[in-house]
């Protein structure tokens, strides 16, 4: 789709290459991505050690919104910035955004490793004579400092592909010149050709965040989980430094979304409101849906028969995870545009493209819901006269059910935060609540896009809360396989 | 119910042959337990007669209907086995009831059959609990129940007791044994465990490489062990070396008197088959350390050309480190050429 997408440019192509306007769009891309994954490195693992190894106060506090800014898309953060100051703009205040925005990426599995160390290794050290500061240089920061580049990576890809952000912020990295270009001249060529680039550096990120992942240690048994060291005074200080990070990504952002919206008042359009908000739903389902249905059949090839061709299939799907939302809108809108003309300008060649950007979530929660239910469940009922057919509809189904549910409804939230894509495919007239944000934002009219942030933040963050709650079922079944 | 026969069955896991020419048989109503270490393809062996491996020559029968014959197989749905794999396996989405019925045609007569399993295995009670709220003892029972509800022609129970502990495994042996012996089910049985072996089963097949190596009952495979492996697989085995004269008998380290020449062999002695006698005029052992089990005990021996053995006693034990004493071997004597 690429490809045909930048047909017309084979000569345009190095042209625009040497353009000096590309050449800035391209350092200024990777060197937001590079401070956003340093940035991002440093916060994450900095939150993760205060709150898993240190004694610091009100930790089990910390840990449950520990996940949360991932639930908020990082241009609502931008826009209650806006909102505080209209004259922010430019690389550092985008940097800044999205370090709050995307440590978790890097603090989550930090912490979760962290928590895997045996506690027997670090008393071993201990009696080999290593300080506490030692172990934690010497022996945990070795175990864990794979999934915390892993974790940064994830962060530079998201800087790559973020529209929203640098566009509020006005700062040229691709994704906003790639849109600039695309609706200020209809140079669909070139604007395809940076597309192009843009997907060939996310491409190179996805591969090395590939390789990282790849070099996992096992752990072993979970006995006694890590030690809690007791840092005495410091403590208050790890307490006010993971106190203003939060504070600047969920507190603040979310103490000027609702005063901004009482602001507005009693003028609130509410009809509007719930028309914008049942449109964003209703695309961000029809979406979940296309993805989900697509990667059934391949996650069942894969944990079932392993057969090659599906291997080879969800390899490929997975590098979707690296398309930026500019790039699969401009795609699809030149596929659109000459060979669907019945799907283009409706909510499915949107949905569609939903389903693209985010299908590589619904393969992973197919494939691993899949993968916990064991071989020998399908023999069992195979020697009880079951064919496979009824084996799945018996038995893999009704367990893997719950599993897959909750992975339809993290790319359903997801899609639901979804902007540029949704901003160059949604049919005229045909208003979601980012969009909505969007719009109202460019012309600066931040209160009355205060209503649409928070309508978008609390239905986004739902289900977010309910993907986290511990699943009781699920946590059952573990306990029961591991008990036998 | 019916024999099982398996004739020349080969399987192969990419190069590596798992399963060399395998036969054996398993007599109508029977309990057969192949015993053999792990990676000896025990398993491989159960997997293919409940058709999840397609071997790649040989025949299984069930009676006289073929189930596997070398490119074309019975699915396994359609062998009626009852399976009981190592850890139970029970549907964790099911309650107990709905585990036991699950490969029941369902229908009035298909309560009445849960209802006799449930009784069989004594857990009416527990009928409408999920697997998660029973112990391990009791998720086993269901699965045995569940793999004899359909009324299979034979259960095949994949090391079936290696998950539970020691005591819960003794008592579950007894009562599997008797409800495998009510249904009159045949069954085979794979274990690496020789105690299991050796309690539960009608006749016992040890394995090596991918061949049964051996076909009796316990105390014939346990007494006459066709090889060295054999012997030292279905119990505690002292193998030590002897000489076999030209009229037959043979000598040993325990014996009086070395033959000039001979055979040269080794013997396969068991501990509680070597006799101490104490207050001898001429001992030939020196007690070097003493194993207490409680009920017996292990007493160490070493001979006077530095061989040692050890001796089962039952205790109480009289004996000291040190002790010199008289040790006479009192059972069979298996003579084991060198190969």
């Amino acid at each position: 789709m690429l490809i045909r997408a930048s047909e017309n440019g084979s000569g345009e192509f190095l042209k625009l290459l040497s353009r000096p306007k590309t050449l800035s769009t391209l350092t200024t891309s990777l060197a937001l991505a590079l401070v956003v994954a340093l940035g991002a490195l440093f916060l994450g693992v900095s939150i993760a050690l205060i709150l898993g190894k240190t004694n610091t106060p009100f930790r089990k506090i910390f840990l449950v919104v520990m996940p949360l800014p991932l639930a908020i898309p990082s241009y609502v953060i931008a826009y209650s910035y806006l909102v505080l100051n209209p004259y922010l703009n430019g690389f550092w205040i985008s940097a800044l955004i999205l370090i709050l925005a995307t440590f978790p990426f890097v603090a989550i599995p930090t912490y979760a490793l962290l928590r895997r160390i045996n506690l027997n290794q670090e008393e071993v050290a201990r009696t080999l004579g290593f300080t506490p500061f030692a172990v934690i240089t010497k022996v945990i920061w070795p175990q864990v400092r794979v999934a915390s580049f892993a974790g940064a990576l994830l962060s530079a890809l998201y800087a790559l592909s973020e529209f929203g952000t640098v566009a509020f912020m006005r700062l040229d990295t691709f994704t906003r010149v790639i849109y600039t270009t695309y609706r200020a001249t209809f140079d669909r060529s070139s604007a395809a050709s940076l597309g192009l680039m843009l997907l060939a550096v996310s491409l190179f990120v996805v591969f090395l965040e590939r390789r990282f992942r790849g070099a996992n240690i096992p752990s072993t048994a979970i006995s006694k989980t890590g030690g809690i060291l007791k840092i005495g005074r410091w403590r208050w200080l790890t307490l006010t430094f993971v106190f203003a990070v939060y504070f600047a990504t969920l507190a603040l952002p979310g103490f000027l979304l609702i005063s901004r919206t009482f602001q507005v008042g009693t003028s609130i359009d509410w009809p509007n409101l719930f028309i914008k908000t049942g449109n964003t739903a209703l695309v961000a389902f029809v979406g979940a849906t296309i993805a989900l249905l697509l990667a059934l059949p391949i996650g069942i090839l894969n944990a079932r028969f392993r057969s090659r061709f599906a291997k080879f299939i969800e390899k490929g799907l997975y590098v979707t995870h690296a398309l930026p939302g500019v790039v699969v809108g401009l795609a699809l809108v030149a596929l659109g545009a000459k060979y669907l003309p019945a799907l283009y300008q409706t909510i499915y060649l949107l949905a569609f493209a939903y389903a693209l950007l985010f299908i590589a979530n619904s393969l992973g929660s197919v494939r691993s819901s899949l993968e916990k239910i064991p071989q020998r469940l399908d023999e069992v009922s195979r020697s009880l006269g079951q064919t496979f057919g009824q084996t799945f509809k018996r038995v893999i189904l009704p367990i893997a059910t719950p599993g897959i549910l909750s992975g339809w409804l993290l790319v359903f939230v997801t899609a639901m935060k979804e902007l540029p894509a949704t901003l160059m495919l949604k049919p005229t007239g045909f208003e979601t609540l980012s969009t909505s944000l969007w719009t109202a934002t460019s012309i600066s009219q931040f209160a009355q896009a205060a209503p649409f942030a928070l309508a978008l933040v609390l239905i986004a963050s739902l289900p977010s809360y309910l993907l986290n709650r511990p699943n009781l079922a699920e946590k059952e079944m573990l306990r029961e396989n591991s008990a036998i | 119910m019916t024999d099982i026969k398996i004739d020349n069955l080969t399987v192969n896991f990419g190069q590596t042959k798992v399963l060399d020419e395998l036969s054996l048989f398993v007599p109508s109503q029977s309990l057969v337990a192949v015993l053999g270490p792990s990676g000896c393809g025990k398993s491989t062996l159960l997997r293919a007669i409940a058709g999840f491996v397609a071997p790649k020559s040989g025949t299984i029968r069930f009676g006289s209907t073929l189930m596997s014959v070398s490119s074309v197989q019975v699915p396994p749905e359609r062998r009626n086995v009852g399976y009981v794999p190592q850890e139970g396996a029970l549907f964790p989405h099911l309650s107990v009831r709905k585990n036991v019925g699950f490969g029941l045609v369902r229908g009035k007569d298909s309560e009445k059959r849960i209802n006799e399993m449930l009784n069989l295995v004594g857990l009416e009670d527990l009928a409408d609990r999920l697997p998660h709220q029973l112990s391990g003892g009791q998720q086993f029972r269901v699965a045995i129940a569940r793999a004899l509800a359909p009324a299979p022609n034979v259960m095949l129970l994949d090391e079936p007791f290696s998950a539970l502990d020691a005591q819960l495994r003794e008592e579950l042996r007894q009562e599997i044994k008797r409800i495998l012996k009510e249904t009159k089910t045949t069954t085979l049985l794979v274990t690496h465990d020789r105690e299991e072996a050796l309690v539960m089963a009608d006749l016992v097949a040890p394995m090596k490489n991918g061949k049964i190596v051996q076909l009796g009952s316990p105390q014939e495979v346990y007494n006459n062990p066709v090889g060295l492996e054999t012997a030292v697989s279905t119990g505690d085995a002292l193998v030590v070396p002897a000489i076999k004269t030209k009229s037959g008998k043979v000598y040993t380290p325990l014996s009086s008197k070395k033959p000039e020449n001979g055979q040269v062999g080794s013997v396969i002695i068991r501990p509680e088959e070597i006799e101490i006698i104490l207050n001898k005029q001429t001992p030939n052992a020196r007690v070097f350390e003493i194993e207490y089990f409680g009920h017996d005990a292990l007493i160490h021996l070493e001979l006077p050309d530095a061989t040692k053995v050890s001796a089962r006693v039952a205790a109480p034990v009289a004996l000291k480190i040190g002790d010199k004493v008289t040790a006479r071997q009192k059972g069979p004597i298996r003579f084991f050429e060198k190969v």
